[in-house]
């Protein structure tokens, strides 16, 4: 079964048929291309699919194409402009962590979430917002430092963080 | 060498990763991003069985399916059926029997994913099921499954030095233990995937997850039957590896290559996290029984130890890892008297490979383990038991090979001991007689012999090659898996050259492009790779310098200019062999490895001594790496290594009943997450190495070799219990041992699954 | 990978009810984190299901109805967590919610489906007995109200019929002066999946005695369910160590009693009790009473 889809993704509008089956994982990595979502886990275990759904971050394998009509998806191409990184993707780079870099796109969704919930977090608060997002490289310190640089970086910035 | 260290501009500095900015954008792409244009998807059928003989495959049903494009089984395969780098015996398809649940026995090429996936369930095998042998333990039995006709001993290491009935008649005290450790996974984030496509003037070129390239050709060439020439295979970069995409990727490889073959069309093969498990090899389950004797000062006479390690089901690299666990069983420690036998048996079990630490990580918790009970019977501090005995410069090990470079065990320890409060924590902890909870500290050390050693052929190339306006590239057959080669070995060529680390393009690696730089393996990249980059830089400078000199004040881009006009390559292969090492297999001695690295852990943890939850609160390390060559990289490796090892302490194990693993995915194979993450200390000691780069040595696997035993002395400190058997599970800390669940899950038997 | 599906969606109530009424067979889900994985391992792929998304049929209001705490069956984990009504009226169930699985499943995840996918490890469960929630189900034929103690049947089971959808979770919040303790066991920092759960919600009176109790416990019967042997022995009692301690001691018997000793058994019986201790002290010491010390 086709469905047909009306989205927005990265600010850009997308009117697409897709296989009602698709996940947004794989509506955004094989109907759209996005192939910066990565595909770690298919059960909403290790955030590597992380995206932002109208602002909230969520596994983007366990939500099925057809449920996004209409919705507002930022995924990792939508951080960047061109050469000019967004202050979370510095802040990640500046502090290394970034290892295989599997886990980077998903951890940036999630910390983006983070930090428009709440733009000063503890770093309790940074460790259980982002556990959802396994890292098998970084022992997680590097990304956890690069958030809270971040969350320095952006404190007067208006929220969302991506508009 | 020390002076040097202040003359270094970009070795041992912060520098931001090559490429790092690929992958905050999204834009690397992994091979599962990769697609080319017509391209098929593969499935493959994985065997009903971990022990079975193939009667019949029947896949008459699915050639017929619209949609299906080609299926392949063993009858497919035009070369070798079985391939492996030290012990040819591992199937692409299984042949006569599966010798594993991961086995595979077909593959189904499809216009869709799905389908491909749905069509390989038609496919009919009829198997005899044979009994499973289950236990390495039972595995040299006269009675038992045989895994191979010749037998289940698929290796014996032995170390012989002196006499230990000598030794022991000599010793106060005599101590036993056995210890184990579990079978685990190495859950890289990326789960392996391939895509494999007819090209190469009659040949194939095949994209993928690849960890060592090289000895992936040399099997794909053989199943294909093909030279080596027509084979190219290109790396992706990798989502981590950890040793892990080996012999999990060139099956992949194989398959994938015999789907493209067969119907002509690129096929992707891409593994679900379910596959992957079921599939791949996980790190060597060990059973391990010390015998020491000691003086009561606390001087060693003799140890004797007899480990059994679980191959499962192929050799892969069972025979390197357990040699390297033959060499360093005793430890860092003066012992004058030493019989070590390792023996690696087949089993039904995934087989078991590569994975950080190689063989360390096992002989490592035992030894540290056992060093501290050792100190608990002859009430010495474990720290001072531990310095009493450990090496010094010009020690000579339980293989007979002398320390010939620094030594800096003996400051690893005092130092990491000092920034701890080690000495006092540990006897106010011991001395806790809360019944809620307590605290506990432990500390470990290691000694590690850098790069292969005796195991093989050791020596690397680095191409560098000036482009005219002075920026460079840079390839090499070592890979970028992660771990920041690509980082380290552009720092090298940065430093070597006098030029800024952003003029460096890392490209990744193409087996015909590139020559064979053996595996990226055993910690060797810096030291290797580094060297031969070293060696090039060198070669590039001197032509430069004979154009260019008497001119002094020019900048690089205009020497690079002047060369360019003069007609002079500035493209050069820099090659490195490593020093001599040698191994007497009958005997049991030999200059093992060229040299080594020295590390201390510590662990605080925090015990629940009601339901035994063991928490990790602060964690310290300490290793000598030579030299430090990326600073934020080293720190961070050492950090993913602390990680990496407290799940294989406290959460990581990855059970099979029967040859079936009970875990499927990572809801019930539990990761070490950020909320789980302690206080760390990271320090380097640094003793630059005549073999290494600048005196670099060696990180990757040292960085986790010694996190459990630190975390199970710890909690030692704090219970009071011994816990000889990782993982330490909840049940294991409260009522000191394992439970095992008998039958399938409530999930399981209500939703009716197999 | 999910096979190929048939995806519905309706916005009106009635709609839905006449799909799941139909003789196809028809999957309901919302934030899909259970739904979702289940499809996945379907064995069958030939076998197309159809799912019916009632993320559109405005299940999550949360709001109060003559003191009754009304949550819509899809609100999700996120939505309960936030919510300032639950924080003040149900807060064992805010906190029960805060630790469900990840920040990403909470975003999804709802409560109803926590309920109905009735694992005896579920989240909320524990919470939502403590205030003993009814269920609110609707079919086209008929509607009807079930107590959750109720409600799961056995692990993985409930009363639902295929044509029947829940709609609302209806809990009874307890004055401001009872004290509430849960305590979530798992192996790691976050994300787990519950080992044990136990919840309490206690009163006390004015001389100091226990007047309400009210103990649930997770992973510990088949069933999550109240514990009413802990429950009466503690009621008239003085809250003091031995007495919880006792309490412990009775939940542990109940559960050998209930499920025999199983392989688990070992580990469980001391846990259980201390579990029960915990979350009795820690009531206790939310217990809003000026007249103690």
């Amino acid at each position: 079964m086709m469905t047909f889809l009306d989205v927005r993704v990265n600010k850009t509008r997308v009117r697409r048929f897709v296989p009602a089956h698709f996940t947004l994982l794989r509506f955004l990595r094989e109907t759209e291309g996005l192939t910066g979502t990565k595909c770690g886990c298919e059960i909403g275990e290790c955030g590597a699919c992380t995206v932002l759904l109208d602002g909230k971050a969520v596994n983007s394998c366990l939500v099925l194409a057809p449920e996004v009509n209409g919705a507002d998806i930022w995924t990792v191409e939508g951080l960047a402009e061109g050469f000019d990184l967004h202050p979370i993707q510095k802040a990640f780079l500046d502090n290394d962590a970034v290892h295989c870099g599997y886990c980077t796109p998903g951890l940036l969704m999630s910390s983006i979430a983070l930090l428009n919930d709440d733009p000063d977090p503890s770093e309790e608060k940074i460790k259980t917002y982002i556990a959802g997002n396994l890292c098998r490289c970084t022992g997680y310190i590097p990304i956890i430092n690069a958030i809270k640089e971040a969350a320095r970086i952006l404190k007067n910035e208006p929220r969302p963080l991506l508009k | 060498m020390a002076d040097e260290k202040d003359k270094l501009k970009v070795v041992g500095t912060r520098v931001i990763r090559t490429d790092a900015f690929d992958k905050v954008t999204g834009r690397t792409r992994y091979s599962a991003d990769v697609n080319a244009v017509g391209q098929l998807f593969g499935s493959v059928l994985h065997s009903e069985y971990p022990h079975a003989e193939i009667l019949e495959i029947d896949t008459s049903e699915v050639e017929r399916l619209e949609g299906v494009r080609a299926v392949v089984t063993r009858e497919d395969i035009p070369g070798a059926k079985y391939f492996g780098g030290v012990i040819p015996n591992q199937t692409v398809f299984a042949v006569d029997k599966v010798r594993y649940y991961g086995d595979g026995i077909s593959a189904v090429a499809a216009d869709t994913p799905e389908l491909a996936e749905a069509a390989k369930l038609l496919i009919k095998v009829k198997y005899k099921p044979l009994p499973v042998l289950s236990d390495a333990r039972e595995g040299l039995r006269a009675d038992a499954p045989k895994v191979f006709p010749e037998g289940n001993l698929c290796k014996h290491h032995k170390v012989r030095k002196g006499n230990v009935e000598k030794g022991f008649a000599e010793a106060d005290l005599i101590i036993e233990r056995e210890y184990s450790t579990q079978r685990i996974e190495h859950s890289y984030l990326e789960p392996e995937a391939v895509v494999a496509e007819l090209s190469e003037d009659g040949g194939i070129k095949i994209i993928g997850s690849i960890q060592n390239l090289f000895s992936a050709r040399r099997a794909v060439a053989s199943v294909l039957n093909l030279p080596l020439n027509k084979v190219r295979l290109i790396q992706a970069p990798l989502g981590g590896s950890f040793g892990g995409k080996d012999e999990a990727v060139t099956v992949l490889f194989c398959r994938a290559a015999l789907l493209a073959i067969k119907c002509g069309r690129p096929i992707k093969l891409v593994n679900s996290r379910e596959d992957s498990f079921r599939e791949s090899y996980k790190r060597h389950p060990y059973f391990m029984r010390y015998k020491a004797g000691v003086k009561s000062d606390g001087t060693f006479t003799a140890m004797e130890i007899d480990i059994t390690a679980d191959a499962g089901a192929y050799a892969s690299m069972s025979p390197f890892v357990t040699w390297r666990s033959v060499v360093q069983a005793t430890g860092p420690y003066r012992v004058p008297n030493v019989k070590t036998d390792v023996r690696a048996v087949y089993t039904n079990n995934n087989y078991t490979g590569a994975m950080r630490g190689f063989g360390s990580p096992q002989v490592n918790f035992a030894v540290e383990s056992f060093i501290d009970e050792i100190a608990e019977e002859l009430g010495i501090n474990p720290l001072e038991l531990r310095l009493k005995n450990a090496f010094v410069d010009g020690d000579i090990t339980a293989t007979g090979q002398k320390l010939n470079h620094k030594v800096s065990l003996g400051e690893a320890l005092k130092t990491i001991a000092e920034r701890s409060d080690f000495v006092s924590k540990w006897e106010t902890s011991r001395k806790s007689s809360s019944r809620d909870v307590r605290k506990g500290i432990g500390i470990s050390c290691s000694y590690r012999g850098v790069s292969l050693g005796a195991e093989g052929t050791d020596a690397a190339s680095v191409l560098v090659s000036i482009q005219s306006d002075g920026s460079v590239i840079v390839e090499t057959g070592l890979v970028d898996m992660g771990q920041g080669a690509a980082t380290a070995i552009s720092i090298i060529v940065a430093e070597g050259l006098g030029i800024d680390i952003e003029k460096i393009h890392f490209l990744n690696a193409d087996t015909s492009r590139v020559p064979d730089s053996g595996p990226t393996v055993a910690s060797r990249t810096t030291i290797m790779a580094g060297n031969a980059a070293k060696n090039a830089c060198e070669i590039l400078n001197e032509r430069i310098k004979r154009v260019v000199s008497g001119e002094k004040d020019l900048g690089f881009e205009e020497k690079v200019a002047i060369c360019f006009r003069e007609g002079i390559s500035l493209y050069a292969v820099g090659h490195y062999k490593s020093p001599k090492t040698t191994w007497d297999e009958e005997n049991g001695y030999g200059d093992a490895y060229f040299t080594f690295v020295y590390g201390a852990n510590i662990s605080e943890v925090e015990v629940d001594m009601r339901t035994g939850k063991a928490k990790v609160d602060k964690f310290y390390a300490i290793h000598d790496v030579g030299r430090v060559v990326s600073l934020s990289g080293a720190e961070g490796q050492v950090y993913g290594g602390v990680a990496m090892g407290m799940g294989y302490a406290l959460l990581e194990d990855f059970h099979q009943t029967d040859g079936i693993p009970d875990f499927k995915n990572f809801d019930e194979y539990l990761l070490t997450t950020a909320a789980d993450i302690p206080k760390m200390e990271v320090e380097f000691l640094q003793n630059p190495d005549k073999a290494g780069p600048y005196g670099a040595k060696s990180l990757g696997e040292p960085s986790t070799e010694i996190v459990a035993p630190a975390i199970a002395n710890a909690v030692y400190n704090a219970t009071g219990k011994r816990i000889r058997n990782l993982p330490l599970t909840l049940e294991r800390v409260l009522i000191g041992r394992e439970l095992v669940r008998p039958s399938k899950r409530g999930s399981e038997i209500a939703r009716g699954e197999k | 990978m999910i096979p190929e599906i048939e995806y519905i969606k309706e916005t009106e109530l009635d709609l839905a009810l006449q799909h799941l009424a139909s003789d196809k067979k028809v999957i309901p889900f919302a934030g899909g984190t259970d739904v979702l994985i289940e499809l996945r391992k379907s064995k069958n792929p030939f076998d197309r299901k159809a799912l019916l998304d009632v993320k559109g049929l405005g299940l999550n209001d949360i709001y109060i109805h003559s003191d009754t705490v009304i949550i819509g069956a899809a609100s999700t984990h996120t939505e309960v967590e936030d919510n300032e009504i639950i924080k003040s009226k149900l807060p064992v169930l805010t906190k029960a919610s805060s630790l469900i699985g990840s920040k990403q499943i909470r975003n999804r995840g709802t409560i109803g489906g926590n309920i109905i996918n009735a694992s005896p490890c579920a989240d909320t469960v524990p919470a939502l007995l403590l205030y003993d929630a009814q269920i609110v189900i609707r079919s086209l034929s008929e509607d009807r109200t079930v107590p959750l103690s109720e409600f799961i049947t056995s692990p993985y089971e409930t009363v639902l019929q295929k044509d029947e959808l829940v709609t609302e979770i209806r809990a009874f919040p307890v004055a401001e002066d009872y004290g509430w303790g849960y305590y979530k066991l798992g192996r790691r920092g976050a994300v787990n999946i519950s080992r044990m759960t136990v919840a309490a919600l206690m009163k006390v009176d004015g001389e100091g005695k226990i007047n309400e109790i009210r103990v649930s416990a997770g992973s510990v019967f088949p069933i999550t369910s109240r514990i009413s042997d802990v429950e009466k022995m503690l009621v008239g009692e003085k809250p003091k160590a031995e007495i919880f301690r006792r309490a412990g001691e009775i939940a542990a018997e109940k559960m050998i009693e209930t499920s025999g000793r199983r392989w688990s058994t070992p580990y469980k019986e001391s846990v259980v009790k201390e579990l029960i201790v915990r979350v009795l002290n820690e009531a206790y010491s939310r217990c809003k009473n000026d007249d103690l010390s």
